[in-house]
């Protein structure tokens, strides 16, 4: 039986919340502290309603947009140079976020769980497996995102909860931490870590209709936002600032500020299996939208030898960083773009969209009125 | 005999008089013939109306002078007092000779007193003379030998172009018994056995619905093995249905045995582990699997049926499952998952948490571990391998062995896992009993082609925790979840209902609801009958009327 590339809203969901929130585990919570100090949790209530007042333009703009994803409609509105633009700089973000990331991620695993092994080797598997999974599919992809990512987000709120048990409320103090004007000047740089959210628009296509894209939204922004809070409140409550700026690995840490128990405490450790496969799951849907793209802009219909390409391009781009000071300053030069790819063009490209369809339907009507 | 002779005989070296030596030659014919040159279509051969003819061409055919079993009839038909020669074949062994006495030779050989052309005497026979049920007239010879060779009688008449053959399967088999690999506590104990059409039976007889369709293949050029693909016509999913038929009329092969051979010609995927077919032995099962849409593939000869479009659910869900109330049903159904997970990862988690990551123990455990560990000479993960080897040995010989020295195995097993390889400081204790807990955890998989791929799997893990602890886990978890994620049996994706997730929590699903509440059908087989029962079941609650 034929079997087209569709899935629904959970699948859709958790795509774009675990390549979100697979940071939060790692070493993003630091950011909330790094801009407002002890008023980090302020930065990420900020965030928060940018990100809802950007999702809810987005879903407004996409009830013309039909079924299309945003390289199409890219091409419709701007034409071959819109999305040749577009294509490139997407597939250039795309490999420079997931580099920088994924450094740290294979970082934190050397760190916690093979402290022999060298990083390197860590994420030339990664790198083989992602691509494994990436040369299956985007049905392959969501699937096993449905089956993971939910056990993942279970896991981080458990940690999430014992974090807080151990923390003390007086590290939320002083309330406006490094001051108040920091959160909305620099804000903007927690807010890099949506960049993910343009995903959905590159996945369009494959939700069955515009209720499941629309539905697909509010759940993203749901798990999102309440990650996003809590965790950040969590973190500044658990660790006091400025410690809190410094660390790599949120999750594994959690071990050492727990005295509960000893056998829970250290079940934590397995728990890190089921990171690793999202930090797997995280890189191979960036290689696959890469893949998505550039057959796009260049009508290729055979993606998997795209998939090999993609895979070497990414291995290439995290050999860069001769260590971690020089991959802690790209990563800091990507926040500070990556907010703008992520949620303002998306909203620039659609809103164009909408004003050429909108111009096109008067002029269709004037020509009908002409007509009689 | 000399004294010479005598001692030569018995001091001196003699060798043995060569037996003449069987040497297989080679085949005169270079070059290999293609399957279709051998089994291609040929053009069926008429049945003359001269009974010589018919003869000679049948006894050719059929090596009649080689072949001790196949019974050759002369008799004559009394027309009017004429005599009209004829010939019955039958196989001995393979037909119920009562019936061909009294149904067909005692009717054919009374006279006929009306005036029959010999030209009409084998449709004359059929419609007025013999009184078995199953009769067929055949113009072609191939006819004739497919119901000669399934226990079928032929009549060919002087003057007749047309033979009749009359079903007449009378052979020894071994009746419907118990189930014997899949044990029940509750609900029905019989089992298929290997004649097909008491198999149909058995699922008629618990299916008695005017819509269940039993439609017949036949299947290996050579064995002419039938088959029957079993559905319900107004549930399943037609495009199901005609995607089934259409691999089914497409397999060109010499011979079929059993339903695992015919399996492994129905589904696409060769490299995947897991099976994406279900075998069971079990009508109650099959019964279920066809209400619920899927669809049932037996074969004669086979006591296995083959459901399908399967799920990963179908390997830990037994049909005792919705005989017993769901809460009990739900824990047994976490046990099995429990035991699936086990077979799988816990020699891997064994290795990694002792070799990589020792600070998940308690101290004292820590300790216990590392001086048995400490006393053996190997590595932990050729110890692993060795002891699961020795299980895999003792597993297939239990299996292979006669039965009076089965115990023995046992015995001997335990002896040698247990008591020898510790006490030898081959292996040590610990490792005896995550081994054993492992081959547990594998015995309590209800499925046994899934409970061997497992086995398989194992390996996998274990090396991958050996070489990267808990990282290798994840990434050959990975890999495995990427290959059964991206699985279809039959169309139908292979880890429903997690993804594409399915609303209605059906009985292929991990846990199940209360039976009065699963009103709808799997819908990731798109039925056509979507609801399975109304939303209040229990009627007799709201109505208190007798």
């Amino acid at each position: 039986m034929k079997r087209s590339t569709v899935f629904g809203h959970w699948e859709g969901t958790f795509i774009i919340v675990n390549s979100i929130l697979l940071k939060y585990a790692f070493f993003f919570l630091n950011t909330f502290p790094g801009i407002a100090g002890s008023a980090g949790w302020m930065v990420a209530v900020y965030i928060c309603i940018v990100f809802l007042v950007a999702v809810l333009i987005i879903q407004k703009l996409y009830q013309y947009a039909g079924q299309a994803d945003l390289m199409d409609i890219a091409h419709a509105t701007f034409g071959n140079a819109g999305k040749y633009i577009l294509g490139f700089g997407l597939i250039l973000c795309f490999l420079f976020n997931s580099g920088t990331n994924l450094i740290y991620f294979a970082e934190s695993f050397k760190n916690s769980l093979l402290t022999d092994s060298s990083t390197k080797m860590m994420i030339i598997f990664l790198i083989l497996v992602a691509f494994f999974l990436a040369m299956k599919g985007l049905d392959s992809i969501a699937r096993v995102h449905a089956f993971f990512v939910p056990i993942s987000l279970i896991a981080t709120g458990i940690i999430a909860f014992f974090l807080m048990t151990e923390g003390s409320i007086q590290n939320i103090f002083p309330i406006f931490g490094t001051g108040l004007p920091n959160v909305f000047k620099l804000g903007h740089f927690a807010l890099s870590g949506f960049f993910e959210f343009i995903l959905i628009t590159l996945i369009t296509p494959y939700m069955k209709t515009y209720s499941e894209f629309s539905k697909t939204l509010k759940l993203t922004y749901v798990f999102v936002s309440a990650a996003t809070l809590i965790l950040s409140l969590v973190y500044i409550i658990a660790v006091p600032y400025p410690a809190n700026t410094n660390i790599l690995s949120v999750i594994m840490m959690t071990p050492d500020y727990m005295t509960f128990h000893h056998i829970p405490q250290e079940l934590f450790t397995v728990f890190s299996i089921f990171y690793c496969i999202c930090t797997a799951l995280y890189i191979s849907i960036h290689i696959y939208v890469c893949t998505l793209i550039f057959s796009k802009m260049f009508y290729i219909n055979k993606t998997t030898p795209l998939t090999i390409c993609f895979s070497v391009v990414l291995l290439g781009i995290t050999q860069i960083p001769v260590d971690m000071n020089m991959n802690k300053d790209m990563y800091e030069i990507g926040l500070s773009f990556l907010w703008v790819v992520g949620l303002i063009v998306p909203i620039i490209v659609l809103a164009c969209n909408n004003i050429k369809i909108k111009r096109l339907q008067k002029e269709d009507k004037h020509e009908k009125k002409e007509k009689r | 005999m000399r004294l010479r002779e005598f001692v030569g005989s018995k001091f001196l070296f003699h060798e043995k008089p060569a037996d003449e030596p069987f040497i297989l030659n080679e085949s005169e014919e270079k070059t290999h013939r293609k399957f279709y040159d051998i089994y291609g279509k040929k053009e069926s051969v008429k049945i003359s109306s001269s009974l010589a003819y018919n003869v000679d061409y049948m006894k050719q055919r059929y090596y009649y002078e080689n072949n001790s079993d196949l019974i050759l009839r002369d008799l004559n038909i009394t027309v009017q007092g004429k005599r009209i020669p004829a010939a019955a074949f039958f196989f001995d062994g393979l037909v119920n000779k009562q019936l061909i006495g009294q149904l067909i030779m005692m009717p054919v050989l009374k006279e006929i007193t009306e005036d029959v052309k010999p030209s009409r005497m084998a449709d004359y026979l059929m419609r007025n003379v013999i009184s078995q049920n199953q009769v067929k007239l055949c113009l072609h010879f191939d006819k004739v030998m497919e119901e000669l060779n399934f226990g079928g009688c032929i009549i060919f008449v002087d003057g007749c172009a047309e033979a009749l053959a009359m079903d007449v399967k009378g052979w020894e088999h071994r009746s419907i018994s118990d189930a014997k690999n899949e044990v029940t506590i509750k609900g029905p104990q019989e089992a298929f056995c290997e004649v097909l059409r008491i198999n149909t039976a058995l699922i008629r007889k618990t299916l008695k619905n005017e819509a269940l369709v039993n439609q017949g293949f036949t299947i290996g050029e050579m064995s002419k093995t039938p088959t029957s693909l079993l559905y319900i016509n107004n549930i399943a999913n037609q495009e199901l249905v005609k995607e089934v038929q259409r691999r089914l009329n497409n397999i060109k092969v010499s011979y079929v045995m059993d339903t695992g051979e015919l399996e492994q010609f129905l589904m696409g995927d060769e490299m995947m582990l897991t099976p994406q077919v279900l075998s069971t032995e079990r009508p109650d099962r099959v019964a279920m699997a066809l209400n619920e849409g899927k669809i049932a593939i037996m074969l004669d000869g086979s006591p296995y049926a083959l459901i399908l479009p399967i799920n990963i659910t179908s390997f830990i869900n037994l049909t005792e499952d919705r005989y017993m109330k769901y809460n009990m049903t739900n824990f047994l159904r976490i046990i099995r998952l429990v035991s699936l997970v086990a077979s799988l990862m816990l020699p891997a988690f064994f290795i990694s948490v002792v070799g990589f990551h020792p600070e998940i123990l308690e101290t004292e455990l820590f300790f216990t571990i590392e001086n048995a560990k400490a006393q053996t000479p190997f590595p932990l993960l050729i110890e692993l391998f060795a002891m699961e080897f020795a299980f895999e040995l003792i597993k297939e010989a239990g299996l292979r062995i006669p039965g009076p020295i089965g115990p023995t195995i046992g015995i001997v097993g335990a002896l040698i896992m247990g008591q020898a390889a510790v006490e030898a400081k081959i292996a040590s204790s610990i490792l005896i009993i995550v081994v054993a807990f492992t081959g547990l955890g594998s015995f309590a998989t209800p499925s046994y082609d899934y409970a061997f791929s497992l086995r398989v799997t194992r390996f996998f893990y274990t090396v991958a925790a050996a070489v990267f602890g808990f990282f290798g886990i994840a990434l050959v978890l990975f890999v495995h979840a990427s290959v059964l994620c991206s699985a279809n049996s039959l169309g139908v994706p292979f880890i429903t209902p997690v993804a594409p997730h399915t609303g209605k929590n059906t009985f292929d699903s991990f846990f199940i609801k209360p039976l009065w509440k699963q009103e709808f059908r799997d819908d990731s087989l798109q039925t056509q009958l979507k609801v399975k029962q109304p939303k209040i079941s229990k009627v007799w609650k709201n109505n208190h009327k007798y």
